[in-house]
């Protein structure tokens, strides 16, 4: 006879295996999106290296293979702060991240197939931001980063990391930017 | 028991401003004076002064010295001694920052190291901030 403690330990392993496989449907939705419907997406960013208060062009660039719906389209310029910690024996990260720049290029939209995803956008950083730094426990990390949402297919996310440097952008010098 | 007062004398920065008198951009120069006040001579591995930064939150800290100029070592005769020092702050910074998981401190530390006798330090809180990429802007006001 099976008892309670031995049913709490199956209930749980068979959470965990469930778990599992939704993130392997996910992966694999993930990995179908990305091969089946959209192509590799060429991004230039320039400049890579960027001051705080100057203007990042960009410009994308994403071949679409099956034509699909697309909800929503979006670039932007993130900042992120990761952190390392450890507690006892274990070891623990965190994160928090503030979008600076958001930028829907394309909403509720019909995508072609043999067609392409294509945006050519600026964006600033902001002047009072926070620089790139990479310690060992601790960082900032600048990126672009592009979401895609389309009918029935898990959200997709891509990002471009960007080197921000602690240096300003004289004012009246910078570009004005769409931020 | 070390007899004497150990102080710090930091010059302005950059700024007029008198709240932004501790504040200095990323590459520049800070300067100022450490002073040793004792009525009996004091024998001292090193007397040293340095700007530091560490982070402090949500993660473990990283630290580092950025900057660091032995002034003295050996015997200090009694009376009130003055050096200058001048430390350069790292192009690459970091700057202070107040985030959400992570602040970046920064401060000038005169430390005494003392041969016989409990050490001394100083330490003054400082601002790093980003500076104005001058190369730029000189282009700009030609």
């Amino acid at each position: 006879m099976l008892s309670w403690a031995g049913m709490q330990w199956g209930a749980l392993l068979l959470a965990a295996i469930l778990a599992a496989v939704v993130i392997v449907i996910r992966l694999v939705a993930r990995w179908l999106l990305v091969r089946m419907v959209l192509g590799k997406a060429e991004v230039t960013i320039q400049p890579q290296r960027a001051r705080l208060g100057e203007v990042l062009s960009i410009h994308y660039r994403q071949p679409i293979k099956q034509s699909r719906r697309l909800e929503r389209f979006v670039l932007s310029l993130i900042c992120r702060e990761w952190v390392q910690y450890t507690r006892g024996t274990k070891t623990y990260h965190d994160r928090y991240e503030v979008t600076a720049a958001p930028h829907v290029v394309l909403e509720n939209s019909e995508l072609t197939a043999g067609g392409q995803l294509a945006s050519q956008l600026t964006m600033q950083v902001p002047p009072g931001a926070m620089h790139s730094v990479r310690f060992k426990h601790n960082r900032v990390e600048w990126a672009v980063r592009s979401e895609i949402r389309i009918l029935r297919y898990p959200r997709y996310t891509q990002e471009w990391p960007i080197d921000v440097l602690p240096l300003l952008v004289p004012p009246g010098t910078a570009a004005e930017g769409r931020v | 028991m070390t007899e004497g007062q150990l102080a710090v004398e930091v010059d302005p920065g950059p700024w007029p401003e008198p709240e932004h008198a501790h504040c200095w951009p990323v590459r520049a120069t800070v300067t100022g004076m450490v002073s040793w006040d004792s009525p009996k001579p004091t024998k001292i591995r090193s007397l040293t002064v340095e700007l530091r930064w560490r982070t402090e939150g949500r993660g473990d800290t990283d630290q580092a010295s950025a900057a660091r100029q032995e002034l003295a070592k050996g015997q200090l005769p009694p009376g009130q001694h003055r050096w200058p020092f001048q430390l350069a702050l790292p192009p690459e910074g970091p700057i202070t920052y107040e985030g959400h998981l992570i602040r970046i401190i920064w401060e000038l530390r005169a430390f005494l190291d003392v041969a016989r006798g409990p050490d001394l330090e100083f330490t003054v809180p400082v601002t790093v901030l980003p500076d104005y990429d001058l190369g730029q802007l000189a282009a700009a006001l030609a």
